[in-house]
């Protein structure tokens, strides 16, 4: 497993995947025009974390902003995240930090978490 | 809401007021909304505008200039009228606009679509954008089919949309009005 690390740009998000901490953050905003070509990267990363047994990981989203192309990208990855969590080699946590102000983030947020079953906090701040 | 006149005449009326907050006309490619988005967060902000206002009109406004650039071709180059972008501040809201051309065959879904749309309340829109997103593929040129409903959704307005005659056999002119108020309850 390999630290995954994407910079932030103005359309799209800091991917930051580290096995070390065994931290998955994304940060910032995500309205890239190709998600598909984007996320590619970051679903690779989660398929080997899959078959590769090292323990309990958190996946944290600071995100600020997010386009409905990601939006569809971002159930996909949460989708992989429960695949691994009930798969047996990795256990997940999901930490969804938002502006407590933002309501419109704070019920993405809550829709996410009725999809997926992993342990699932969403934290206003 | 009265649905939008002539929509040259009522860019040319806008252009006039004093009110518009960006106005383009043009060709629309991603690095042309960046810009188009940094410059209006800028305005905004120096405005003294209510975060959550501009958070709302920055996602809303994502949303419609990346469905123009999306589907701004034609194939029928010679007689296409540019896509347009305008965002207005009214007494008690904002109202952007889009105007592009649309295929002759493609009006009645995307009509039906907005009509949908505009037919369901806030638990029906989430109940709907859910199931969506669930059953969403992503297009060729990188849409998710959920932009309609994601604006609903957020300005908690109902979408207008009118298709006008241009000079051309197989196209219309395409535009829709949001509205984000200015006051979020």
């Amino acid at each position: 497993m390999e630290h995954l690390v994407i910079a932030k740009t103005d359309d799209t998000p800091e991917i930051d995947f580290n096995p070390g901490t065994k931290e998955m953050k994304i940060s910032g905003r995500s309205l890239p025009e190709d998600v598909t070509t984007f996320y590619a990267p970051v679903l690779e990363w989660l398929d080997e974390l899959e078959e590769t047994p090292s323990g309990a990981y958190k996946f944290i989203v600071n995100l600020e902003y997010f386009n409905t192309a990601s939006s569809k990208l971002i159930l996909d990855i949460l989708m992989r995240l429960e695949d691994i969590h009930t798969g047996g080699n990795n256990t997940i946590e999901i930490i969804w930090n938002y502006d407590k102000r933002d309501t419109d983030m704070e019920e993405a947020a809550e829709e996410y978490s009725e999809l997926v079953e992993v342990p699932f906090q969403i934290v206003g701040i | 809401m009265a649905p939008i006149e002539n929509p040259l005449k009522q860019i040319h009326s806008i252009m006039n007021d004093e009110n518009a907050v960006l106005i383009y006309s043009g060709e629309f490619n991603q690095e042309i909304v960046k810009s188009m988005l940094n410059y209006t967060e800028g305005k905004l902000e120096s405005s003294g505008i209510d975060d959550l206002v501009r958070k709302k009109i920055f996602n809303v406004m994502v949303e419609q200039l990346q469905n123009i650039t999306k589907h701004q071709y034609t194939d029928d180059e010679k007689s296409v009228v540019q896509p347009c972008f305008v965002l207005i501040e009214q007494e008690n809201h904002y109202n952007l606009v889009t105007g592009n051309p649309i295929h002759v065959d493609t009006i009645q879904m995307v009509s039906d679509r907005i009509n949908q749309v505009n037919s369901l309340n806030a638990d029906e829109l989430k109940d709907l954008y859910k199931q969506a997103r669930l059953n969403s593929r992503i297009s060729e040129v990188g849409g998710a089919g959920l932009g309609f409903i994601d604006v609903a959704r957020k300005t908690e307005n109902k979408l207008d949309f009118g298709f006008y005659d241009i000079d051309s056999a197989n196209y219309k002119y395409f535009t829709l009005k949001t509205q984000i108020n200015k006051i979020i309850q």
